[in-house]
């Protein structure tokens, strides 16, 4: 290791990528954590990442939040590439099940934000294009208005009712077996 | 129909509001589960989301996004059947259409394939095999629950090409149903989400294949053919 030293070094260093939050804090990720963004992915790609990546959109604390899924799940990344060879080994599709389980558990933690935060998560996927996350946090925000009545629906994300009374008399008229 | 002008539902700005773009409310809205009352009541929720999931794209993305809608309800009829006398036995079921009369409707129960499990590899249903290539020459399989062509979709193969059936598993239904004995009939099978009905004891199951989970259905004495009806409610808005 040590004869080979500067040069593993040279790899290691060439390939993090330093993300810059709109309050100008600088983060450094690995390309394997930051390529989990397409957007960085086609920064990277067209060379232009040398300086930062400056994400004015993304606050340092949902950044951080951000880059801590993103490390998680390229390691999770990572994980399947190796362990596709041993497809047909038992052992090793076990260790796959607890690893899958262990992410879940992480996603099911990571989801434990109030609301706010949950919205600033789901635009910074949104920007960053990054799909898991996007899904995962779109997904709650569905969840928690799965099998609510419009009435629950406009509290809980203060929406005003702009329909008018014959607009909303109309919808319910077609759909009245939806809301029995 | 034209995209909706975007008016977004005016909202006191309070943290709980939701980020106020298009694009984020359709992606959340998709994963609404796919039931038939999802939509609708979304719709009444204001003049947005009534606008966004009116959209002939959102409704389209929203039945590719659930491909496998959940089963509403069966219908049943009065067609015949024929039961499987040999309990504890899977059995694959041909639904045979004769396309000169395309109303009548013959449905086969293929009895008694004694499968076994050797390895890794599933055995061929010779049976089936044997029994499809002495029969009819135009024959569609609607159900082969526990059958997959080669290479091709699982579910829904013609007869062109049986020889490349491989059996995919089987199991014996009694340890499934932790049922000791007693006749099984096969009353149905919902393509999509590979479900059988069956009809045990005067109470009807389904039996998720995939899975191999049971639920009970109903009660009844009536044994009748019973074709499966899913899908997502789609009628304008």
């Amino acid at each position: 290791m040590a004869s080979a030293g500067s040069g593993d070094e040279k790899a290691a260093a060439a390939a993090m990528i330093t993300l810059i939050s709109s309050d100008n804090e600088k983060f450094e990720v690995t390309e394997a954590t930051a390529t989990l963004s397409q957007t960085i992915r086609h920064m990277i790609e067209d060379g232009c990442t040398d300086g930062g990546v400056p994400l004015p959109n993304v606050t340092s604390k949902i950044l951080a939040r951000v880059i801590e899924y993103c490390k998680k799940h390229a390691t999770a990344a990572a994980g399947e590439e190796g362990s596709s060879s041993s497809f047909s080994d038992a052992a090793f599709l076990e260790v796959d099940r607890a690893f899958l389980e262990e992410l879940e558990e992480f996603d099911d933690a990571f989801l434990e934000v109030d609301r706010a935060t949950l919205f600033d998560l789901i635009l910074a996927a949104n920007y960053l294009d990054i799909k898991g996350l996007l899904n995962l946090t779109c997904q709650k925000v569905a969840d928690s208005v799965k099998g609510k009545t419009p009435e629950q629906i406009r509290e809980m994300y203060n929406i005003v009712n702009d329909l008018t009374p014959e607009e909303e008399a109309e919808i319910r008229r077609e759909t009245q077996w939806a809301f029995e | 129909m034209t995209r909706c002008r975007r008016r977004p539902c005016p909202r006191p700005d309070a943290p709980v509001t939701l980020p106020d773009d298009n694009d984020i409310l359709s992606e959340i809205l998709l994963r609404l589960p796919p039931k038939p009352s999802s939509l609708p009541r979304a719709s009444l929720v204001c003049k947005g989301w009534r606008c966004l999931v009116s959209e002939p794209y959102f409704r389209h993305q929203f039945r590719a996004r659930h491909r496998n809608p959940p089963i509403i309800g069966f219908f049943s009829d009065l067609e015949g059947f024929v039961g499987d006398e040999e309990s504890g036995v899977v059995v694959v079921v041909v639904e045979l259409g004769l396309l000169e009369e395309e109303e009548e409707v013959v449905v086969v129960v293929v009895k008694l394939l004694e499968i076994e499990f050797l390895g890794e590899e599933w055995i061929l249903v010779e049976t089936l095999m044997d029994f499809l290539e002495s029969s009819w020459q135009k024959m569609e399989v609607l159900a082969l629950p526990f059958c997959q062509a080669t290479g091709s979709k699982c579910g829904k193969v013609y007869s062109e090409g049986v020889e490349n059936w491989v059996l995919q598993k089987s199991r014996k239904l009694q340890k499934i149903l932790g049922q000791r004995s007693g006749p099984q009939v096969i009353l149905g099978y919902a393509d999509d989400i590979h479900a059988m009905l069956l009809w045990i004891d005067a109470r009807i199951w389904m039996l998720q294949l995939d899975s191999l989970q049971c639920k009970k259905l109903w009660e009844t004495h009536i044994i009748r053919w019973n074709h499966p009806y899913a899908t997502i409610y789609d009628s304008g808005i």
